[in-house]
């Protein structure tokens, strides 16, 4: 057993025991490929599921419950301050990781960091789902969505801000920004953190060297969410950010 | 601002009782009862700043709260056994109800979720299986049986299934299942009146809704309802005993619930049964026959 972790993969989750159980197997698969097998922890964030998490479905996992629903944000929060590593892997539910994403985003962070790395995502056909986010207006858009994903594979670029759909951050920089942004009900809580990472001088940093699937939206009644997410995200960014993500 | 204090009882209870006392670890106080235990269990309470008592081990905890539940500080007693915890965001529901109780308010009941060989169980016997567990200090009293809940004074709000639960490691085999079970039954009270007629029911009832669960709720149920057979024995033994005369009703047969074979004006009983789980097909004749059997059974017994 190894005495500390280098790596804490934090799981919110509601339901979908299929899903998940796929998603843990296909990032313990790259965790392993990273040469992380034994120094990689995994939290699942138990958000209220009707038939809770059990550690007999998914052995070797710490699970956090939670009777109530919470926002993702909380959730994510519960996750990394119960892990012990020195980074973090926010993985949703419904990720694929491909067998080098872990390499990968590490790697960039090794490099590029501190800061979060984000990782190249596509649809089950083979379409772009994340691309890295960028502000073309106001509100924050998945960039290069829905086009076909060969042609984004490449060298390391740096989006103003990463999909929490599968986003690393070092210890450092959560601890720094007190984590994620629990007023936030669902959606946007992610290019807040990476906003005001960027706003702390942290990078943020897109992996493209693999692609991992993401079937997205998976966990029924979220929209209802998202548009109060909006104007929580406007009320504190409006008119504070520049194309390139730069932010005052 | 409303204090809380939770009391937990344990006896060798190493293996869970952690579990539990971090997930409580934001109450005011935290008194747990040590029923001599010669494992890790006194360790781990003085971990956590938990005061430990002492007392000699029971086969039954519930009517042992009454005397130390008058020691604890708090206006509220949060009662959890060692084989149980809460979620993480149990603080804030708990704490908010507390704050926001009338005082009418006696009591909170929440949902309990069964965990059986290391999987919840959601059946009807089961869940949502609402347990008194916050009570109002000064407001609630035990009594030494197993069957029986903590006696209220005041109104008890149920708890939202969607809100905190309690969460009970119960068992992880068949056999200490079943033993725990047999020593409640061989431990229990029994005075009340007498009254075959609802253990059998009880039992047959038990049997038969096991029809469409998965084996494990099966093997649950079965037990449950050998359970309902045996404490009817041990009652009437209790009664015996006592040389108490039984109820006339006994003498006027039939005082089997006819209704368990659906033709007697009742529902039929499967129609109670949950059909949440998948489980083998049923036999519905061969069912039947059975319980034809079963019931002739019953009804030759006079219990004199």
């Amino acid at each position: 057993m190894a005495s500390f972790n280098e790596l804490t993969i934090v799981v919110p989750s509601r339901d979908l025991h299929g899903m998940l159980r796929a998603c843990l197997t296909a990032a313990q698969c790259a965790a392993a490929q990273a040469g992380l097998q034994e120094t990689t922890e995994i939290v699942i964030v138990d958000n209220a599921s009707r038939t809770p998490y059990t550690t007999n479905d998914y052995p070797g996992t710490r699970i956090i419950r939670f009777d109530k629903h919470q926002h993702f944000a909380t959730c994510c929060n519960a996750g990394w301050r119960a892990g012990s590593a020195s980074r973090f892997l926010f993985l949703n539910n419904d990720v694929l990781l491909s067998l080098s994403a872990i390499e990968g985003m590490i790697d960039t962070l090794v490099t590029h960091g501190p800061g979060i790395s984000g990782t190249l995502l596509e649809f089950p056909n083979g379409a772009i789902q994340h691309a890295g986010v960028g502000f073309p207006s106001r509100t924050p858009i998945n960039m290069g969505r829905d086009n076909p994903s060969e042609g984004f594979l490449g060298d390391a670029i740096f989006p103003p801000a990463v999909t929490g759909a599968a986003l690393m951050a070092d210890r450092e920089v959560l601890h720094h920004l007190s984590g994620w942004d629990e007023r936030y009900a669902f959606g946007h809580e992610d290019v807040d953190l990476c906003l005001r990472a960027r706003q702390a001088g942290y990078t943020i940093v897109l992996d493209r060297r693999s692609r991992s699937l993401h079937f997205e939206s998976m966990t029924p009644g979220r929209s209802q969410f998202e548009e109060d997410s909006r104007m929580t995200f406007y009320r504190r960014w409006d008119g504070r950010i520049s194309l390139d993500g730069n932010t005052r | 601002m409303t204090s809380i204090s939770a009391i937990v009882h344990a006896r060798n209870s190493a293996s869970t009782l952690e579990a539990c006392l971090r997930s409580i670890r934001w109450c005011d106080e935290i008194v747990v009862i040590d029923m001599e235990s010669i494992d890790e269990t006194r360790a781990i309470a003085d971990a956590f700043d938990a005061r430990v008592e002492s007392c000699p081990p029971q086969p039954w905890s519930d009517a042992l709260r009454n005397a130390f539940v008058e020691t604890c500080q708090s206006d509220w007693i949060l009662v959890i056994d060692s084989d149980e915890y809460l979620a993480e965001d149990a603080e804030a529901a708990i704490r908010s109800f507390t704050i926001s109780a009338e005082e009418s308010v006696g009591a909170l009941a929440l949902p309990r979720f069964n965990y059986f060989f290391g999987a919840p169980l959601l059946t009807a016997r089961w869940y949502p299986d609402h347990q008194v567990r916050v009570v109002r200090k000064g407001r609630a009293s035990w009594k030494a049986k197993h069957h029986v809940g903590a006696i209220i004074e005041g109104t008890v709000v149920s708890g939202s299934t969607d809100g905190p639960h309690i969460h009970h490691v119960a068992y992880s085999t068949i056999a200490e299942f079943a033993q725990k079970q047999m020593l409640y039954a061989v431990t229990d009270d029994y005075d009340e009146a007498f009254d075959p007629g609802a253990y059998v029911e009880g039992a047959l009832r038990t049997w038969i809704s096991t029809e469409n669960l998965d084996d494990r709720a099966r093997a649950l149920e079965l037990i449950m309802a050998w359970n309902d057979l045996y404490r009817c024995l041990l009652h009437w033994d209790a009664r015996r005993e006592l040389g108490e005369p039984l109820p006339e009703v006994l003498n006027s047969p039939p005082w089997f619930p006819m209704s368990l074979n659906g033709d007697h004006g009742h529902p039929p009983l499967h129609q109670e049964t949950q059909a949440n789980t998948v489980g083998p097909i049923a036999k519905p004749r061969l069912r039947r026959r059975v319980v034809r059997r079963l019931a002739r059974f019953f009804r030759s017994f006079s219990f004199r």
